[in-house]
């Protein structure tokens, strides 16, 4: 035990500018991938916001009397695309402006000589998961061409509902892309460490050593490089959120579980990476292992 | 001890080992003679189960090599004190450490390896070297080094692949004086050497009793 624990340190210890460079690329990747991890959160906080917020708000004009209103709200429900509409009359929606704004909207109000100014609307759902910005803004045209609308409002739900989907898609290919590389360097780094003390290792296999000797100094090196990579990469991705607090704003830092699975992930990677480097050196150069 | 029958070996189309059949017996010590590229080293690869015969079968400590699984050959191995050819010295260790492997390989205890290692440093007159560097050591004294970390776990096989070739004719006696101590201790020694009158002047001029020899010729033995 007392040689393999002192064997694995003597493993790691070999090449010292070798690990170094691979912690920074690795702490490159994390920092890199953090960055859309980062930008995915945040996309899918302000999401979560605005979760009950239609994705289409189409303001009807003043001469549309209710009745009409609702059938027309029926009628445009059929449309494909479109998962449901709520009518909101115009009293509504001055109650919901009294709530939200106070005194604010009684003065609007007063402004329009105890008149209601606000218009009734349509508040219009989709299906959020299938619909891009881009058919978003066809249904909003088609609505707005109907005599019975006067505008049509694309609230930021539906934007940021697509947005999501862009940043998930390109989230999971960084993270895809990523964890290529971090295995990629941290089997170069391993190999080439024991590439370099190659004599030792045939010597050792030659007198005595077992698959636990030879192997574990490449699994425990694969899970150091892939432990301290991403720990220094997170290091510098919260060093530069401190640098920059000002002009991110209100956008928090990635929460904890994240932070975790990111440093759990790159020592399974590191580790996973070990075992590919133990393979291939072991068919390499100890062909009878 | 050591049973060899029928056996043959080749790299690919290059035949090295025809037919090859010897016993060599526990207690035995034996000299293997023959000339450059005769197949010498081979047949201790083979006996060391760096290599699988091609043809034929051998035994080694009464264990029949083939059917040895990868998980049992590091344990048949530590049983085995080889002198390689080439040395096969960890540079970046100093002599000390280079003596050390073999016993942290079979997990002695830290005072065991300590006593050991220094027994072995002053049997072979290298206390006074055990800081130093392996390049840093003559070619006498890194021989020595080598038979050192071959003997240093008491094997019950040593098996030594030329181990005076580089070493001058009084010396080289000498370090066989020393295998033939530990023969006379019960380790059983196969010496391999390319000097066809190596055995006759061990025993000549160290007084020493008659060994079995084979010579190995054109990958078979011929006597």
């Amino acid at each position: 035990m007392r040689y393999k624990i002192q064997n694995i340190f003597t493993h790691i210890g070999r090449t010292r500018l070798n690990n170094l460079l691979c912690i920074l690329t690795l702490a490159f990747f994390t920092l890199v991938l953090n960055a859309f991890l980062f930008n995915h959160t945040s996309v899918y906080k302000d999401l979560e916001l605005n979760e009950d917020v239609p994705p289409l708000v189409a303001f009807l004009n003043d001469t549309v009397i209710e009745e009409d209103a609702k059938t027309f709200a029926n009628q445009l429900q059929k449309q494909d695309k479109i998962l449901f509409i709520d009518f909101v009359s115009k009293e509504e929606n001055l109650s919901r402006a009294e709530e939200q704004f106070g005194s604010l909207a009684k003065l609007i109000k007063g402004g329009f000589s105890d008149s209601n100014p606000f218009p009734a609307s349509l508040k219009i759902f989709v299906d959020s998961s299938n619909v891009s910005r881009k058919t978003l803004e066809e249904i909003s045209y088609e609505i707005k061409s109907f005599a019975q609308i006067d505008d049509v409002n694309l609230t930021g739900s539906g934007i940021l509902t697509d947005l999501f989907r862009q940043t998930t898609r390109m989230t999971i290919a960084c993270i895809t892309i990523t964890v290529l590389l971090i295995i990629f360097t941290i089997r170069a780094a391993v190999i080439k460490t024991a590439s370099s003390r190659q004599d030792e290792i045939q010597l050792i296999n030659l007198i005595g050593a077992t698959r636990g000797h030879i192997r574990n100094p490449f699994l425990f090196h694969g899970l150091f490089l892939g432990f301290f990579g991403t720990l220094v990469g997170l290091t510098c991705f919260y060093l530069l959120y401190c640098a920059f607090t000002y002009q991110l704003g209100v956008l928090e830092f990635l929460p904890y579980n994240q932070l975790l699975s990111v440093v759990c992930t790159g020592v399974f990677l590191g580790l996973f990476a070990g075992i590919l480097a133990n393979r291939k050196y072991t068919k390499t150069y100890l062909n009878n292992i | 001890m050591i049973q060899l029958h029928q056996v043959s070996f080749s790299y690919q189309d290059l035949s090295v080992l025809e037919r090859v059949s010897f016993r060599l017996e526990r207690g035995e010590f034996g000299f293997l003679i023959g000339e450059s590229g005769s197949g010498k080293t081979t047949l201790l690869k083979l006996l060391n189960r760096e290599l699988l015969p091609t043809a034929g079968s051998l035994s080694v400590l009464g264990q029949p090599l083939e059917e040895l699984t990868s998980a049992t050959i590091p344990y048949f191995r530590r049983k085995i004190g080889v002198v390689f050819q080439d040395w096969k010295l960890i540079d970046t260790k100093t002599v000390e450490q280079n003596l050390e492997i073999p016993q942290k390989l079979i997990g002695t205890k830290y005072r065991i390896l300590r006593e050991n290692v220094n027994n072995m440093l002053h049997q072979m007159g290298l206390v006074h070297r055990k800081h130093a560097l392996p390049t840093q050591i003559s070619n006498n004294e890194r021989q020595r080094l080598v038979i050192a970390r071959a003997i240093i776990n008491s094997p019950l096989l040593l098996l030594a692949d030329q181990p005076t070739e580089t070493l001058d004719p009084n010396i080289s006696l000498d370090m066989l004086s020393l295998f033939d101590a530990l023969n006379f201790q019960g380790t059983t020694v196969l010496v391999t050497t390319s000097d066809p009158d190596l055995p006759d002047r061990f025993v000549r001029e160290k007084n020493a009793s008659p060994k079995r020899i084979y010579k190995l010729q054109d990958g078979s033995i011929t006597s």
